[in-house]
């Protein structure tokens, strides 16, 4: 949709320079006319884009809802459609200690086990973060995770979030604060 | 007029700030599009260089870009940039006995826009009419839609006449003022104008054939 709002304007444009340029009325005036129409073109794929309503299935919706809610609809909706829909069996590793985290994982169904030299730190459930700390800052995973059963969980490339959140200053500090309070819960069911 | 000034003294003086007005559209333009190759080639863009880059600065690019066209439509070059204005402009700076040729000739009208000041009605409403009207005109050259010879469409607007006469001496003077009065009602219900009845007609009918005018 950026793509196409850019090529639109960018073609309303020559007929901008032909208006300026072009002294004589039968050129100068419609060129006008084409301009005001592609850039009206444009401005409304712009409007489109930015104000189109957010769509959310149930399973999305859900997850907003039990680990977003701070987001609104819409900035939830960019966030899956940069993420991909996981399903996990029992005992695959999401993250292994001293490892770098790749991917990013809210799980959305089942469990995981959390470990760390040798040790089992505690469960974390639905709605709960796997490697969200690496999206603001340590590469190398702390500790291990591994699913205890069939799990499902919404996942997103860590390096692929990053570029994302940097053109988006204040989905990043709303992320940011996600991140915070999920490992501030986690802190508390240690303690 | 001759096309070969003796001196600058005879060369219109002209409007230097509307040569560089085309710039600042022009800049606006470029830093658009610039914007907005990064977003074709990146695929993505901040919120706010999106909407500067799409929206913003294209519409601010266009505002300015209309007044540059809307200024440039008020000289008489424009209006001839059609073939068919050609030999009107020309019996216009001829010495002949039209009512154009008397205002154009003796500077009561300005030669750089002599067709917009006397073809636009008084203020902002006479204005946008006058560019509804081109418009009109532009689409009926473009379409080859238009009659010869060319006739006024309707009455014409004597508004473009007072504006100028109204307050002046002579019209206002006895004799001048008697023969207006006469004739007031039919003038101020556009039944009658100034032109092609009591005045010489604007135009002399060889020019509105669309043939070259023979001065």
């Amino acid at each position: 949709m950026i793509r196409l709002a850019c090529a639109v304007t960018l073609v309303s444009l020559v007929p901008l320079f032909a208006m300026l340029f072009r002294t004589d009325a039968s050129t100068a005036i419609p060129f006008s006319f084409l301009g005001h129409g592609a850039l009206g073109l444009a401005i409304a794929i712009l409007a489109w884009h930015l104000w189109r309503p957010a769509r959310l299935s149930d399973e999305e919706r859900a997850l907003h809802q039990r680990s977003f809610a701070s987001l609104s609809p819409r900035d939830f909706a960019y966030l899956v459609a940069l993420g991909v829909w996981r399903d996990s069996g029992s005992g695959e590793a999401l993250t292994r200690a001293g490892e770098p985290v790749r991917d990013v994982h809210v799980l959305a169904s089942g469990s995981v086990s959390v470990s760390a030299q040798g040790q089992r730190i505690g469960t974390l459930g639905p709605g709960q973060m796997v490697g969200a700390a690496s999206i603001f800052g340590d590469e190398e995973a702390p500790a291990q995770a591994v699913t205890e059963e069939q799990t499902r969980s919404l996942s997103w490339s860590v390096t692929a979030l990053r570029a994302a959140l940097d053109g988006k200053p204040s989905l990043r500090a709303a992320l940011q604060a996600i991140v915070i309070e999920d490992l501030s819960t986690k802190l508390r069911s240690l303690i | 007029m001759g096309s070969d000034p003796l001196s600058s003294l005879f060369v219109h003086p002209g409007d230097a700030s509307e040569s560089l007005l085309w710039l600042v559209p022009v800049a606006s333009a470029l830093v658009a599009a610039a914007i907005c190759v990064i977003g074709l080639v990146r695929g993505r863009l901040g919120e706010t260089l999106f909407v500067t880059g799409v929206a913003f600065l294209p519409a601010l690019a266009f505002a300015l870009s209309d007044v540059v066209l809307m200024e440039r439509s008020t000289q008489t070059s424009f209006c001839t940039s059609c073939h068919l204005m050609q030999p009107v402009h020309d019996s216009t700076v001829d010495e002949n006995d039209s009512l154009a040729s008397i205002h154009v000739t003796r500077g009561a009208v300005p030669t750089a826009t002599s067709c917009y000041t006397c073809h636009s009605g008084y203020g902002m409403r006479g204005t946008l009419d006058a560019k509804l009207a081109g418009t009109r005109h532009m689409l009926h050259t473009v379409l080859g839609s238009y009659e010869l010879p060319l006739k006024h469409h309707g009455t014409y607007n004597i508004d473009s006449c007072l504006s100028c006469h109204a307050e002046s001496s002579r019209f206002r003077s006895g004799d001048a003022q008697a023969a207006h009065l006469a004739v007031e009602e039919s003038l101020l219900a556009g039944e009658m104008t100034c032109t092609g009845m009591c005045h010489p007609a604007a135009h002399p009918p060889e020019a509105l054939t669309g043939e070259e005018f023979a001065r």
